[in-house]
């Protein structure tokens, strides 16, 4: 009998949380990862609510956040606003109906006043708009200023540069990258799609994923050797063995401690590498990824995307806080305040005048060589998801010696040859 | 028909005027049946519908979100048992993982259990500390061991460094491919032979002490009294968590994923990493069911081996 | 006959008792790692640990702020969600299991070997995160969304629990369950007066089996129940981990607490839990 009362109180349990009856405000939801970064974004962001008190944001920390929104949103729930991790994720759930075009919203809200042109294109499936980029990302090389000074050393230019600057870095007993997968296993994707763009140039790139040549074009196939061979060398980290046991502690304390002398990492790093060396008293710069013939090529990302959920009872109030949160004065106020990497928008002069110009000159470099022909790719933004992932997986077959740059690179162009073929592909810009 | 209902006088009415054949229907029918009812009603709802679903998809090209999935027959089968090398890789991985989890945390346990079955004083903590492995989240201890089993920073460096040694114990367990999965296997039997050990060390606790007084007045020593009387008391408990172990390996995923994601190199591949990977990176859901219809399949072959020795007699 | 040599006497224990302490070293070492932690300043948590030595065991700087930060931020509430889940499925899917374990056990019936295989082998469909996609399906159908039915009646059936109880109950000797029908005992009443009592081991050992998998859930309460008021303790440790760092002493103290609840559970009933697998309860 106790079974009976014991429902009962459960049933009355459940009638007492019900959720009140609906008020005139609107609420928008959105799923956010917690840890530490809600600390400087969630405030920022809440600000929103004072903007029109009708609609209200409402975020919710969610550990495990895109496989819980994958699911949910597939199950017809999940919050109104959908983050995901990629524009290839986007893709699919677009296929799916399971998030909103928001063309009409782009067009009423004048969206395409501040973003840029290619960033709303890189959101668009089928010709319709489903995603706008919350951060606009990119790779430089990171170092020590205290290291190179100490031994003499300059930053490297080309790869031939960064050859003989090597060579000095170990003789002086230091790692020549600080890096390591431990934490992130996709970081190898980073490298294998840098070396691409550095090694053969963002043209080849350009050719091969748009299908004009295969994957196994000889100066592809040399940039994924050049790679092996660096690894092998035991640049990254130290030697192949330790490059899959470094984390992402180590990465960030090596480099700021001045025990490794670089870092090929993204602009998402900006953050840590501040926070570490704040705490080693080292002073960080940067110079861009050293490539083949001299050129700074910046190879662009996207990280995290946004998308109004198919079952969003108020897609409306959904796009007007989208409107809010990517104009650049929001993005600014995050950038300055929280390092957050901006979405690609068109951020105040006066904004970046006032950030530290290490990190400001990052995202000037960045927009000079996407207006010149001097972008490239980044595998997680221009790639589809079944390449993708081999890219990152497979690269490791090559580093532990099981198949050779050439076998990854067929195999690479089989995938890849299916995938074009059946239309899965991410929009690529035209150059 | 009327002939035959003259023949037969088996009517529904009938039936159920008739005594006996009531209390049959009661007895083996409807009785069972209001049993099992509650459960089934969840399992349906649980386990059966999404289970069901589960195999249809294994038969389709469905990428994991929306409706559209079409019908493809047994394709994704025939890949996955023909054409991806990496399935195979991985199911070798599994046994590997099933022979070690058959072996090392049992001898292990046995041996703890043994142990602290003679010791009177202080058991309860013993018991109590080896247990907590047990408890904590898997996040937790892989953590806790990726710090310990770094090359640079972890024990083995620290070892290295007080033997004035250099790269002996201090290497990457984790990052070489030959030391991976065995590497894993460790932590994973750090957190659960103490589970083994609290079961064992009850069983034997179980055991009438005067057997052992038998055996000793026999002239029996240690081992003998441990082969004669100790194993045969817990032999139960021993061969169901044989059964249990055998089926937990080949769903064997989170220790794997979180510490290596299958890593370096497909070293540390398994079937449930592959079918993570498959279902939600490279939107391959159907394919990704196949392989979870393909353990559900081994699983309930390891079952039919212990319900048919149980059937012969096997006391399990 | 034979007789042990006295140095084996003496070597033999020995070698076992340096064995049984290392295997209790390699246990305690990375535990008090974990429980020193959860009482450092989240920067300091890896000073000794990088690299390891002696000093990593004990806390540096003790602070309470992992345990403070942990329940303002509601982890007390969490604890009870859980605690409050656990219960319940203990006593709704514990009388469920078990009369469909009293069925598979005692009863003879059409059909009774395939349904038992078929539960049983369901269940190990993996993974749960693929089965839960149409299960999610299923409960925002029924608007179950941030609701404790929800969150409660996904976990009550236990495949394992319903073995357990099957072997059990079919190990009762017959003759006490027939002295009772011969006296006109309805099955419910036998159920209740003649089998409940006997079976304390095997209830304890389902109940516990069913409270630590209530307990550790994760993924599903994670998926079905977002809501700050009901969330339940994996999932509120679960959030120290970020996309952008972790804040590890707050992720090894809510662990810390996670791991008491089951371990002062498990403990005093241990022996239960073999009884029932063994099915020795009877004597």
């Amino acid at each position: 009998m106790k079974g009976i009362k014991i429902l009962f109180a459960i049933a009355i349990l459940v009638l007492a949380l019900a959720p009140v009856g609906a008020q005139d405000v609107t609420t928008v939801s959105m799923w956010f990862s917690e840890g530490s970064t809600l600390d400087c974004w969630g405030p920022l962001m809440l600000e929103f609510n004072d903007v029109d008190p009708s609609i209200q944001l409402e975020i919710v920390p969610q550990a495990d956040t895109w496989n819980v929104t994958r699911t949910a949103v597939a199950g017809g729930g999940g919050p109104d606003i959908v983050r995901t991790p990629g524009p290839s994720f986007v893709y699919e759930m677009a296929q799916a109906g399971l998030i909103l075009p928001m063309d009409t919203f782009a067009e009423s809200m004048g969206w395409g006043d501040f973003f840029f042109d290619w960033a709303l294109d890189l959101g668009l499936v089928d010709g319709q708009l489903y995603s706008l980029s919350d951060e606009l990302e990119t790779l430089v090389m990171y170092y020590n200023v205290e290291v190179f000074e100490e031994n003499g050393w300059t930053p490297p230019d080309t790869m031939e540069e960064l050859n003989a600057l090597a060579e000095e870095v170990e003789a002086a007993g230091l790692t020549v990258f600080s890096h390591g997968n431990a934490s992130w296993r996709p970081t190898n994707e980073h490298f294998v799609g840098e070396y691409w763009t550095q090694v053969a140039g963002p043209h080849k790139v350009y050719q091969a994923l748009s299908g004009q040549i295969p994957w196994t074009d000889e100066s592809l196939v040399e940039a994924i050797e050049l790679l092996d061979a660096h690894m092998q060398a035991g640049w990254y980290g130290g030697g192949v063995d330790l490059y899959f046991t470094n984390d992402g502690v180590y990465r960030r304390t090596s480099l700021a401690e001045g025990s490794a002398a670089m870092n090929i990492e993204g602009s998402w790093a900006i953050r840590g590498t501040v926070d570490y060396f704040g705490q080693s008293g080292m002073t960080w710069d940067w110079v861009p990824v050293p490539s083949h013939d001299g050129t700074d090529y910046y190879t662009i990302g996207m990280g995290n995307t946004s998308s109004i959920n198919a079952n969003s009872p108020h897609p409306e109030a959904a796009a007007q806080f989208l409107t809010w949160y990517f104009s650049p004065e929001t993005q600014g106020k995050m950038l300055t305040n929280c390092l957050k990497g901006p979405a690609p928008v068109a951020i105040g002069e006066d904004v970046l005048g006032a950030l530290d110009p290490r990190i400001a000159r990052i995202y000037a470099e960045l927009s000079d060589a996407s207006a010149n022909d001097r972008y490239g790719y980044t595998t997680w933004t221009f790639w589809p998801p079944k390449s993708d992932v081999y890219i990152y997986e497979e690269i490791e077959r090559v580093w532990t010696g099981e198949i050779t740059a050439m076998e990854y690179s067929e195999g690479l162009q089989e995938l890849f040859a299916e995938e074009l073929a059946a239309g899965d592909i991410p929009p690529i810009p035209t150059r | 028909m009327a002939v035959l209902t003259q023949q037969k006088p088996t009517t529904v009415f009938e039936k159920l005027n008739d005594e006996t054949w009531r209390r049959k229907f009661l007895r083996n029918v409807l009785i069972p049946w209001l049993f099992i009812a509650p459960l089934l009603i969840l399992h349906i709802y649980v386990v059966t519908v999404p289970a069901v679903q589960g195999i249809y998809m294994s038969m389709t090209d469905w990428k994991g979100v929306g409706q559209n999935a079409n019908f493809i027959g047994l394709e994704n089968y025939r890949e996955l048992f023909f054409e991806d090398e990496t399935f195979g890789k991985a199911f070798g991985n599994n046994m590997i993982w099933m022979i070690f989890f058959l072996t090392v945390p049992f001898v292990l346990a046995l041996f703890a259990a043994t142990m602290l079955s003679q010791i009177k004083r202080g058991g309860m903590l013993y018991r109590s500390i080896l247990f907590i492995p047990y408890v904590l989240a898997s996040v937790v201890t892989i953590t806790i061991w990726k710090n310990l089993l770094n090359p640079q920073r972890g024990i083995g460096a620290a070892l290295d460094n007080m033997l004035g040694l250099e790269n002996t114990f201090g290497i990457a367990y984790l990052g070489r491919p030959e030391s991976a999965l065995m590497s894993i296997a460790f932590i994973d039997n750090w957190h659960f032979w103490g589970f083994l050990m609290i079961l064992f060390l009850a069983a034997m606790q179980a055991i009438p002490p005067v057997l052992y007084d038998a055996a000793k007045i026999d002239g029996a020593n240690r081992w003998d009294e441990f082969r004669h009387v100790t194993l045969p008391g817990i032999r139960p408990v021993v061969l169901f968590m044989f059964m249990m172990v055998a089926i937990w390996s080949f769903l064997a995923f989170d220790y794997i994923f979180l510490s290596t994601q299958g890593g370096p190199g497909g070293a540390s591949e398994v079937i449930a990493t592959l079918l993570y990977k498959n279902a939600f990176f490279r939107f391959e859901a159907g394919y990704g069911a196949a392989m979870g219809v393909v353990i559900s399949i081994f699983a309930g072959f390891i079952i039919m081996i212990f319900v048919t020795l149980r059937r012969r007699g096997w006391d399990i | 006959m034979k007789k042990a040599k006295p140095w084996t006497a003496y070597i033999q224990p020995a070698i076992a008792y340096i064995l049984l302490i290392s295997g209790v070293i390699i246990v305690v070492v990375p535990l008090m790692w974990a429980a020193a932690a959860s009482f450092t300043p989240n920067h300091k948590v890896f000073e000794y640990a990088y690299p390891f030595s002696w000093r990593a065991l004990f806390p540096v700087d003790f602070t309470m702020e992992a345990y403070d930060n942990l329940f303002e931020r509601g982890f007390g509430r969490a604890v009870g969600n859980s605690f409050f889940l656990a219960i319940a499925t203990v006593i709704i899917g514990g009388a469920a299991n078990a009369l469909a374990g009293f069925a598979f056990g005692r009863f003879e019936f059409r059909g009774k070997q395939f349904l038992f295989l078929s539960v049983i082998m369901l269940t190990f469909m993996v993974p749960v995160d693929l089965t839960a996609i149409p299960r999610y399906i299923l409960v925002n159908s029924f608007g179950w969304i941030n609701t404790w039915q929800g969150l409660l009646v996904p976990g009550l059936a236990n495949s394992l629990v319903i073995f357990l109880f099957r072997q059990f109950f079919a190990e009762i000797p017959q003759e006490l369950i027939d002295a009772a029908r011969v006296d006109g005992a309805s099955w419910l009443r036998v159920l209740f007066s003649i089998i409940l009592p006997i079976s304390k081991p095997v209830l304890v050992a389902a109940g516990l089996l069913m409270f630590i998998s209530q307990w550790n859930s994760f993924f599903w309460p994670l998926l079905i129940a977002p809501r700050q008021e009901m969330r339940v303790v994996q999932v509120e440790i679960s959030l120290a981990i970020g996309q952008y760092g972790t804040v590890w002493n707050e992720l090894l103290a809510g662990s810390m607490i996670a791991a008491i609840v089951p371990i002062l559970l498990v403990m005093p009933f241990q022996r239960y839990y073999v009884q029932a697998i063994t099915g020795t309860g009877l004597e």
